[in-house]
């Protein structure tokens, strides 16, 4: 009886192990899910403004800053006028904490980048 | 003595049907989860991919007949630039065929490009009605399983996933 309580309990202890890395897999993953529409939704303000703002990179920046991302670049290489190629590059480092044994938790860093071209429709008359 | 016995098979018994639980349940079923889930992704990140080249294909407008209250698209500039964006932003050459570190595996097929200018309402090739000046694209975009890459090719008979994309983008009316 007392064999088969240990038995039960590793095998309970591998199976939460387990089922807690399967979870973590998805944090990098729903990171990366969450910047690519925070970037697209800026891409869609460079399209309509022809460039970049002060104030898109700040609210872009502050947005990644507090899903946890650090080390943000952020460039918009804009041309201003309509027809023109517009290109937002974000860079960020993803840090986050996971399960690599059994009992041990390590820091991970995931860079991850976003790296579109559309065209400008802004009007300039 | 017969007691003992039966509590050491138990035991044992236990290993072989907790290994055979995580093993054949619980592993393919989270696999199965986190494919589906990096396949959405992907799907995501190439409908972004082809809205910003639908809404990109809008500059192929004529600006020439805006004066004369005419929406009119040159259409080889549409296509030229909806290829070049999409090409960009999906890491694929000229031919629409994959670049290394590309989601995409193999070639882009670009099944339908249509810009709707006038006589709304009308309805797409997929079936969507537009309402409003749009550019109506649909792709079928091959693309590779993250995890059991062999097995799940394997057991769907293919080379490849293939992803149709659809995406209607409105045009739009002012900035």
């Amino acid at each position: 009886m007392p064999a088969r309580v240990v038995v039960t309990g590793i095998i309970l202890v591998v199976l939460t192990a387990f089922l807690v890395v399967a979870l973590e897999f998805f944090l990098p993953l729903s990171a990366k899910s969450d910047m690519n529409i925070w970037c697209r939704s800026t891409m869609l303000r460079m399209e309509m403004e022809g460039e970049l703002s002060d104030q898109a990179k700040l609210d872009l920046h502050t947005k990644l800053a507090q899903r946890g991302f650090v080390n943000i670049d952020i460039e918009g290489v804009g041309g201003g006028k309509q027809g023109e190629e517009i290109n937002l590059r974000v860079e960020a480092d993803y840090i986050y904490s996971r399960l690599t044994g059994l009992f041990i938790r390590s820091t991970a860093v995931q860079r991850m980048v976003y790296d579109k071209t559309s065209v400008s429709r802004r009007v300039v008359n | 003595m017969m007691w003992q016995r039966s509590s050491k098979g138990s035991a044992a018994a236990d290993v072989v049907i907790g290994v055979a639980v995580i093993v054949l349940v619980v592993l393919p079923v989270f696999s199965a989860v986190i494919e589906r889930y990096i396949v959405l992704n992907k799907a995501q990140i190439i409908k972004d991919a082809v809205d910003m080249a639908n809404i990109s294909a809008y500059n192929a407008i004529n600006a020439g007949n805006l004066g004369r209250n005419a929406v009119t698209f040159d259409s080889d500039k549409a296509d030229e630039i909806y290829r070049f964006i999409l090409a960009k932003n999906l890491h694929l050459d000229d031919t629409l065929s994959a670049k290394p570190n590309s989601i995409v595996e193999g070639t882009v097929n670009i099944e339908s490009l249509i810009l709707y200018t006038g006589g709304f309402p009308l309805a797409c090739p997929e079936g969507t009605y537009v309402e409003k000046p749009s550019v109506h694209s649909c792709i079928t975009v091959p693309v590779k399983p993250a995890l059991y890459r062999r097995i799940i090719l394997d057991l769907l008979g293919r080379q490849h996933i293939e992803l149709k994309v659809h995406v209607d983008s409105e045009i739009p009316v002012n900035n």
